[in-house]
């Protein structure tokens, strides 16, 4: 009795060295570990054994037998293959797998896979012991990734509305994938999305499908989120001498410029906008703003709002 | 055998293939080394499958060869498997961003650099500008962190507190260092808690060893998302959030009770009222809360404290 794996292998074995397609039916009776099974046990073997393959990226197609299109068989297109060599060093592999080792500790179970196409690599520091989350768990960033490379179209729902997206380039930052790009009826309106928000992504139509506004790139997502874009201003904020070097460190921009006869710091931290009141409501009563008196005012009216 | 197991195992030995075919007879230690096989004769199972599988016929001539020689791996009779598969898109940006991200950081260096470039060119040209990843910014302690982890050096670190601001100072046994959500974060067993607990290291304001140390786990814990799970003692609350506080939901692990169109009502869990006071403060006009007498306590307790520092009294 064979295993899933001998299976497997002899399936693709004699795919990949038949000449021409392969039907089920031949399949059936010709590769060890599909004897003797009913028509629909092998239907539903076949069917598992195919998905098990796509899942390590090997995608079986379907073509005509003959010029008459009368039968089809399975191949194992040419696609599935590597076509480039990016020509990596063993130091460079080993380098590469212990990023992904860092990173797939964070949460990225089939990270190994990509490393092991490539040859596999010498890990030699295994136990450090640092992890980093880069999201890669999400099923769409494959999806997404391809239609930015691609120039494809995407369709997906994003805010409860149906959309087709041209996406320009995707970006990974504080624990999210962002991607931007416009619908093709605003083209010059380029938006920021958050992958996770978007639902029932799919590639729709052809490769190259929209142009990819000149220069371009992904550090540009960033810059358009609303609240990079502004220019920063100035604010004093007095802190409590136990939370001002951590304000001190959380905007680096930030400096000292005085001390208060109760001992506290004055900081000068710049900002953008209201967010600012967030983090100095975190302080609790540890942190007062100074400066700007508008600002000063805005904090008031907002812990006054809830009264 | 699992089917993850199982999937596993396919993904090694196909991987092995071409690469054992275009390096003939390799030695036994490089291919565990490059694989990932822990023992000789984890390897030597594979090989032995493999050596059942082949072509149609099934007979001496269409089965592989595999096996062990000496020192040396044997592989032949399967060139149709000599040619490497490629990555999946998804494993391609993970190959990538992962490369990109750790590059980004102190534990980046040339080779790294080098490999990301040589991958970029090679696979998708102008993945370069439209592919980004980037890891937070590493803290000043989390080099002396992460070696303290490594060595089992116990620390002494002077922590201000995420939900009192106040400091402590505590022995810990660090365990891992973890970048998550836009911060990093320290994995320890906390002497003072007597339990392990999970500091922010950007509020970790020094660091001094002990001159004591501890038995390192053989492998570091698995890194497990840094959502908060409510404990047996949390504390609840329903508020009800208007269209500019929806964000919470989102944000926070909460409980959605009701969406009425114009309001999101939620049971937010806490280990502390205080959390739930200053996200109320946080968040002004936005949200009301229903229901919860000790966040309600808290949330006045300190909105007239911080209302002191601004000179404003209630009237």
């Amino acid at each position: 009795m064979s295993t899933v794996v001998e299976r497997l292998i002899n399936l693709l074995a004699y795919l990949v060295d038949s000449p021409r397609p392969v039907t089920a039916e031949r399949i059936r009776n010709t590769v060890a570990g599909y004897e003797n099974l009913s028509d629909q046990a092998f239907h539903r073997k076949f069917e598992r054994d195919k998905a098990s393959l796509r899942e390590l990226g090997i995608e079986l197609e379907q073509e005509a037998t003959d010029a008459w299109e009368v039968e089809w068989g399975y191949v194992v297109p040419e696609s599935n293959y590597r076509t480039i060599e990016p020509g990596l060093t063993d130091e460079e592999r080993t380098a590469l797998a212990l990023a992904v080792h860092m990173v797939r500790s964070g949460g990225w179970p089939s990270g190994a896979n990509c490393l092991l196409k490539l040859g596999g690599a010498r890990l030699t520091d295994t136990d450090t012991p640092v992890g980093a989350d880069l999201g890669l768990g999400s099923q769409h960033l494959g999806l997404i990734f391809q239609a930015v490379l691609e120039r494809r179209r995407i369709l997906c729902g994003y805010r409860g509305r149906p959309r087709t997206l041209c996406t320009y380039a995707m970006h990974h930052r504080r624990g999210r994938w962002y991607f931007a790009g416009v619908e093709p009826e605003q083209a010059d309106t380029i938006r920021t999305y958050r992958l996770d928000r978007a639902e029932q992504l799919e590639l729709v139509g052809e490769p190259d499908a929209f142009p990819r506004p000149e220069g371009y790139g992904a550090r540009d997502i960033l810059s358009s989120l609303p609240w990079e874009q502004r220019e920063p201003q100035r604010s004093l904020i007095e802190c409590d001498p136990e939370i001002a070097w951590w304000v001190e460190n959380r905007f680096p921009d930030a400096r000292a410029v005085g001390i208060t006869e109760a001992g506290g710091t004055i900081l000068e931290v710049p900002f953008v906008n209201d967010s600012l009141l967030d983090t100095v409501i975190h302080l609790d009563d540890g942190a007062v703003i100074l400066e700007p008196p508008e600002l000063r005012a805005a904090m008031v009216r907002r812990l006054e709002a809830g009264r | 055998m699992t089917a993850a197991r199982t999937q596993q195992r396919l993904a090694r030995i196909l991987a092995l293939l071409p690469w054992a075919l275009a390096n003939p007879y390799p030695t036994v230690t490089e291919v565990m080394e490059r694989f990932g096989y822990t023992s000789r004769r984890q390897l030597a199972d594979d090989l032995n499958l493999l050596f059942c599988c082949g072509l149609p016929g099934y007979g001496p001539g269409d089965l592989m060869v595999a096996y062990i020689d000496g020192d040396e791996v044997v592989l032949d009779m399967a060139d149709y498997f000599s040619r490497p598969l490629r990555l999946t898109p998804h494993e391609a940006l993970g190959l990538l961003s992962a490369g990109l991200a750790v590059a980004g950081t102190s534990q980046g260096n040339e080779a790294l650099a080098r490999a990301v470039e040589k991958l970029t060119d090679a696979l998708f040209p102008e993945a370069a500008t439209v592919i980004a990843a980037e890891l937070p910014p590493e803290p000043g302690h989390l080099d002396t962190l992460r070696r303290a982890a490594r060595d089992g050096t116990v620390l002494t670190i002077t922590y201000l507190s995420m939900s009192t601001n106040r400091t402590t100072v505590r022995a810990i046994e660090p365990l891992m260092v973890h970048a998550s959500m836009g911060s990093w974060y320290l994995r320890a067993h906390c002497r003072l808690a007597g339990d392990r607990r999970l500091f922010r290291v950007d509020r970790i304001r020094a660091v001094e060893e002990q001159g004591e140390t501890f038995e390192p786990a053989a492998k570091p814990p698995a890194a497990t998302n840094m959502d908060y799970t409510p404990s047996a003692d949390a504390i609840y609350a329903r508020i009800a959030l208007g269209s500019g506080a929806r964000w919470v939901a989102e944000y926070y692990p909460v409980e959605i009770l009701e969406d009425t169109g114009e309001e999101l009502v939620i049971r937010f869990a806490m280990s502390d009222a205080r959390v739930g006071a200053r996200l109320l403060l946080r968040l002004g006009a936005q949200a009301r809360l229903i229901e919860g007498r000790e966040v309600r306590d808290e949330t006045e307790r300190l909105r007239e404290a911080i209302l002191a520092r601004y000179e404003v009294s209630r009237t």
